[in-house]
């Protein structure tokens, strides 16, 4: 009797203490994993250990209490990362009050619970760039998130990412000029026209330019310059036409200014100029006709293989759905991409990889490697196949989709 | 004097022989043999390494093992699919405008209203369309008849395939109109249309009696009603939301009409009273729509086409202009495959379906012996989005080349070198 | 001559005082009661509350009823203490719809919510008749920094004593509709821009002559509670992240929907002042606020009239026993919690030894919908009885 005492007490023992000691470890087997980083696994295994990549490759040992996700024949990819994301905020994504708002944070107005989310789960984007709105000329601090969690703060894994200004002529929609009628609002002020817009960035960075030897900054609108000027802060330029880019480079030159381009509809003109000063681009919604946004009827020549010619002078370019709630699904972009003439393997790093390095998040996630977030989509076939559906998608190791 | 004579009818013979082809630069062929990697017929079974005999236009035989006759001039295309080209059931572009101000006009045409040099038509061809039903827009109640063209030609009259086909019903109540007064308006024009043909026939049978001779003819306004009322014309009832289905159906019963239902989104709730009706359909472009489900508060993804196909629906597909993939029919039928339809299926909704809908398929709509010769050159598998319309043929005719498509060059390539303006500062 | 005239002035003067006092303040009553909801020390039944000088000055069973005194036989009914409305807007509103928000200006630190009161108003009489006897005036939900709000005692016969607390916090919003298209901020990033920016100036401002500044120092420094609208998860995150990082002294007013993050607000010990719950809401929303209970946040009841057309607070109790609330909590809900929460639990919320005589007699059981109320009374006055059909 007592040795059955003794033992089920070591039992006991060894349990409590054993068990502690097993951590949650999942499996995920496919057939076909694309890492991004490296060459294609064929019938490997990932293990995700703590919401990160523990192991990854072909011949790895599971352990016997992981959780088992059999991909059987599926093909299996990083998480993608949209670096123009639909945004799930709550209310205005302009502060109207003024044209340069550099203090302005998106982040402050992400509302979890927006619908968009798990749309856009379904699609498998699992990192999301969320920029401040386009009627601004400085229109404020986006942020990199997930779409998870219950409260904004769950959600952030890159606060004040960078600074989106808008030099097309979307800043001057809605501003009105004091002919007849006196100034009732504050909507009566510049810019009404690009020349202003342009004017309105050069003074901004001008007067941070001023305040650089002073320390701390006492106007919160120029310390947020400063850094930019520091180069601490990346800037994303929001610009479609080759003329508005090239004016662009000129006021990036002025200051000094590492820029990164949004949108750049015609960035296939001026390809080389991108390419030589490195200067990444993320391609925002695409258009087979410019009549089809309607709002700027401005004289957008577009070409449907922007993206291929930019990849293939060298530009870094990152495919993103440009905020349109219905072209949330990157991996249709990348297909069509290919479509006209982007080289395939540049395609699938625009939505892994690439926009990752852009937003400066790349140690996280982007591609499937040891270490970095276990963020993975299951897919029923090929990527780049318009009959591939996602089957399933996991975020930080756990499903959040299938 | 001998070899002179010679001279003479050689040359005179050498003469006749280039001028002749000298005038027929691009000889129209009388028969042709295409040997394609493959074909997907609609019809069968899809033939591997086949061939396709064309005379005058019209298929003569297809199948593997096929005579090929020495007159017969080969296109080859080994390393492409070749399948019939697509058919578009229902739509509106390409028009001068969608819609007529006034609410009833039956009797006005889009034969007259069609824009040749519309994008939409270069698009279409490019994009693998041979034939479309163009029908006005979904304002009017009654917005006129139809006419099927193929996307070719300088002239409305150069594209024709077939006038007058369709007469074009919506029931979207016209701005300030409810849905109950539109209705309204529908069955009064439809009896007062009644009570003028019932005078009619009175007319017609009092002079017969009298042995008169009756060469009154129908009101030219009411016509094509009264052609719609015979079934010499379908009916082509838009509905945008599902609670119009029930009146649609109930238009087609009570007037006993031959229709198609032109479907919004919405639809999809009336599947299983559609699939009761047995009438076809044609689907709106949008195919994926989201719901909130008011209990769980849960997101919810809508597939259009699935639902139907699930009631046993038979279906036609639409393009919009929007991005990406719903412009291409085959993008659309590629989406329905994507969420669980088959092939085969899917393709039949963007060829044969079609063309039976507007009653072109004794012509259109697949491969087989008897029908128009009007294919498809693709580089490669049809629900492929790497595959583009390498050539199409209507009739025997190649009517476009994708190589010499100078508009898609622009379009797909770099722009020519400019020389870079020199700063001036 | 003049003695005797001086004295019959003087027994006149005397006689007419005591009948003065007799008609507005009768010294002592003695109430008789078939159940006593104390709230803090349980029901008690068949017992007596003794009023005196208008404060409670003994409740239970076994209690001493002293000789001469006023006794009103409430023995076939029901006492629970007066009823507080933890925020709303009643008298507030004149010949302007809503002077509840200053919406000119986005900052109305300094003003005074009690400044707009109008004690004869209308709806203090219908919240008096509810059994309401004590509400907090707030400002608004449309500026990101309203005004102060105040409590008070809805009689206001006597000149003093009805203003319990002339400014008893600052008012923010976070809500949505603190955006306006015309008048900054009108985004949501604007609004925590706008919110912090003050704070932030509040934090270092020094003596001078910024009444608003000078108040949300106070804030700052969590001399002062600061009531913060939140409604929807986003808005209570983004609520909590400024408490945290300013360490204020908070209430979340509306926040209706925080049941799904009810265990971080009960961990912050954060209080919440519950919107009301209407015949009309949704089923899911009605479920929300027995959660939240049951994560053990503080809940108090709010009408937030006359923007709800809310007319009886009581509704708002019962209901949520309906659809889940512990019938004691929601009694608490009512009474103690929100005199907690707006600081006046030493007079009020409770029918305890050495309160303020605020009770409400009702026909039954107070979280029937059927029980009406027959009588109400404050600081021992009776303000309002049913009039009999």
């Amino acid at each position: 009797m007592r040795i059955y005492v003794i033992l089920l007490t070591f039992l006991l023992l060894v349990t409590v203490f054993i068990a502690p000691g097993w951590a949650e470890v999942t499996a995920v087997k496919a057939g076909r994993i694309l890492t991004i980083s490296g060459e294609p696994i064929t019938d490997g295994v990932i293990l995700i250990e703590d919401g990160k990549i523990a192991d990854i490759g072909t011949g790895i040992e599971i352990p016997e209490n992981a959780t088992v996700i059999d991909a059987g024949k599926s093909v299996v990819m990083p998480g993608f990362v949209d670096a123009s994301a639909v945004q799930p905020v709550r209310g205005d994504l302009n502060e109207q009050s003024s044209e340069i708002t550099p203090t302005l944070r998106i982040s402050d107005a992400l509302d979890p619970q927006s619908k968009v989310i798990k749309r856009v789960v379904q699609t498998g984007v699992t990192t999301l760039f969320i920029s401040p709105g386009r009627q601004n000329v400085i229109s404020g601090l986006g942020v990199v998130v997930k779409p998870t969690g219950n409260i904004p703060q769950q959600m952030i894994i890159k606060d004040e990412a960078a600074l989106t200004v808008v030099m097309d002529m979307d800043p001057t929609q809605g501003n009105r000029i004091p002919r007849r009628e006196p100034a009732v609002n504050f909507y009566y002020r510049r810019p009404g026209t690009r020349m202003a817009i342009i004017w309105m960035l050069r003074k901004s960075f001008f007067d941070a330019q001023q305040q650089a030897d002073t320390e701390p900054i006492s106007d919160p609108n120029l310390a947020i310059l400063s850094e930019v000027l520091k180069d601490e802060i990346p800037i994303h330029v929001n610009a479609r036409r080759a003329i508005v880019i090239r004016a662009a480079l000129k006021v990036a030159d002025e200051y000094g200014l590492k820029l990164i381009f949004q949108e750049c509809t015609e960035g296939y003109r001026v390809a080389e100029q991108l390419a030589e000063r490195k200067i990444p681009v993320v391609l925002g919604p695409f258009y087979y006709y410019p009549g089809s946004i309607g709002q700027y009827r401005e004289g957008r020549q577009v070409n449907w293989n922007n993206a291929g010619i930019l990849a293939e002078v060298g530009v870094k370019v990152a495919l993103g759905s440009g905020g349109q709630p219905d072209t949330i699904d990157i991996l249709t972009a990348a297909t069509f991409a290919v479509r006209h003439g982007m080289d395939r393997d540049e395609a699938l790093k625009a939505i892994t990889i690439t926009p990752a390095e852009i937003l400066g998040v790349a140690e996280r996630v982007g591609s499937l490697e040891k270490g970095k977030d276990a963020d993975i989509v299951v897919l029923s076939g090929d990527p780049l196949d318009v009959t591939t559906r996602v089957e399933k998608v996991i975020l930080n190791g756990k499903t959040v989709y299938q | 004097m001998k070899s002179r004579s010679h001279i003479t009818f050689i040359s005179m013979f050498l003469i006749v022989v280039i001028t002749g082809s000298i005038t027929h630069a691009a000889p129209v062929r009388r028969k042709l043999a295409v040997e394609a990697g493959r074909i997907i017929t609609i019809a069968g079974e899809d033939i591997k390494n086949g061939v396709i005999l064309i005379e005058d236009g019209t298929i003569k035989a297809v199948g593997k093992d096929v005579d090929v006759p020495w007159d017969a001039f080969v296109i080859e295309a080994k390393d492409q699919v070749v399948m019939p080209g697509f058919v578009m059931a229902h739509t509106s572009s390409g028009l001068d405008r969608e819609n007529e101000n006034m609410p009833e006009v039956p009797f006005i045409s889009t034969f007259d209203s069609i824009d040749p040099i519309s994008t939409f038509f270069e698009d279409s061809l490019r994009d693998g369309v041979v034939a479309m039903l163009i029908l006005p827009g979904n304002n009017t109640l009654l917005g006129g008849t139809g006419t099927i063209v193929k996307p070719y030609g300088r002239t409305v009259e150069a594209m024709l395939i077939k006038r007058y086909t369709g007469l074009k019903i919506s029931l979207l109540p016209s701005p300030n109109t409810s849905r109950m007064g539109h209705m309204q308006r529908f069955r009064r024009y439809m009896s007062e249309l009644k009570d003028y043909l019932e005078d009619y026939e009175q007319r017609k049978a009092d002079d017969e009696e009298e042995k008169k001779p009756f060469d009154e003819e129908i009101d030219v306004t009411k016509q094509s009603m009264v052609d719609l009322l015979n079934k010499k014309l379908t009916a082509f009832i838009y509905c945008n939301r599902a609670a119009y289905v029930p009146k649609a159906l109930e238009i087609q019963k009570t007037h006993g009409l031959k229709t198609v239902l032109v479907l919004g989104p919405d639809c999809y709730k009336a599947a299983d009273l559609i699939a009761k009706s047995k009438l076809p359909v044609v689907l709106a472009p949008q195919l994926i729509i989201w719901e909130t489900n008011e209990q769980t508060n849960e997101e919810e993804m809508k597939v259009i086409p699935m639902i139907f196909h699930r009631a046993g629906v038979k279906f036609a597909f639409q393009t919009d202009t929007s991005q990406y993939g719903s412009r291409y029919l085959w993008y659309q039928a590629a989406t329905a495959v994507k969420y669980g339809m088959k092939r085969a299926e899917a393709l039949k909704s963007i060829t044969l379906y079609p063309a039976q809908f507007i009653g072109v398929d004794n012509r259109l709509g697949s491969i087989e012996t008897g029908k128009e010769a009007t294919l498809l050159f693709l580089t490669g598998d049809p629900l492929d989005a790497q595959t583009w319309v390498d050539q199409v043929m209507i009739a025997g005719e190649i009517v476009y080349e994708r190589a010499k498509d100078e508009r898609l060059k622009k379009l797909l390539e770099p722009p020519l070198k400019i020389q870079e303006p020199k700063d001036t500062d | 001559m003049i003695k005797k005239r001086f004295l019959s002035f003087l027994i006149v003067l005397s006689i007419s005082l005591c009948l003065t006092s007799f008609g507005n303040e009768p010294q002592v009553i003695a109430i008789r009661a078939g159940k006593i909801w104390t709230v803090t020390d349980g029901v008690i039944t068949d017992g007596i509350i003794i009023v005196d000088n208008g404060k409670i000055r003994a409740v239970g069973q076994e209690v001493d009823v002293p000789e001469g005194v006023n006794i009103l036989d409430m023995s076939d009914k029901n006492i629970i203490p007066g009823i507080i409305d933890a925020h709303c807007h009643i008298g507030l509103s004149l010949d302007i719809f809503s002077e509840m928000d200053e919406t000119v200006a986005a900052i109305a630190a300094d003003m005074l919510i009690l400044d707009a009161f109008n004690p004869h108003s209308k709806d203090v009489k219908k919240a008096l008749s509810s059994g309401v006897t004590t509400v907090m005036l707030a400002p608004g939900y449309r500026n990101p920094v309203g005004g102060q709000p105040a409590v008070v005692k809805l009689d206001t016969s006597k000149a003093n004593d009805w203003v319990l607390k002339r400014s008893a916090g600052v008012e923010f919003s976070l809500m949505n509709q603190a955006l306006m298209f015309d008048r900054e901020p009108t985004s949501r990033a604007g609004l925590i821009e706008l919110v912090k920016e003050q704070l932030n100036e509040a934090k270092v401002y020094q003596e001078g002559f910024n009444p608003r500044l000078e108040v949300l120092n106070r804030v700052v420094d969590a001399n002062l509670p600061a009531y913060i609208w939140a409604h929807t998860v986003d808005e209570i995150a983004s609520a909590m992240a400024i408490i945290d990082q300013y360490n204020l002294n908070a209430v979340l007013v509306a926040a209706g929907q925080g049941d799904e993050i009810a265990d971080m607000i009960a961990k912050r010990d954060l209080p919440v002042i519950y919107p009301p719950l209407l015949l009309s809401s949704k089923d899911k929303d009605l479920k929300r606020v027995g959660k939240m209970a049951g994560s053990g946040v503080k809940l108090a009841f709010a009408s937030l009239a006359p923007r709800t057309d809310l007319n009886d607070l009581r509704t708002s109790a019962i209901l949520a026993v309906k659809y889940g609330l512990d019938k004691e909590a929601a009694l608490k809900g009512l009474t103690i919690n929100a005199a907690e929460i707006l600081g006046v639990a030493d007079r009020l919320g409770s029918i305890s030894e050495g309160k303020d005589a605020d009770l409400v007699i009702l026909n039954g059981d107070p979280l029937q919908p059927a029980s009406s109320i027959e009588m109400v009374i404050i600081n021992g006055n009776i303000v309002y009885q049913r009039l009999e059909e």
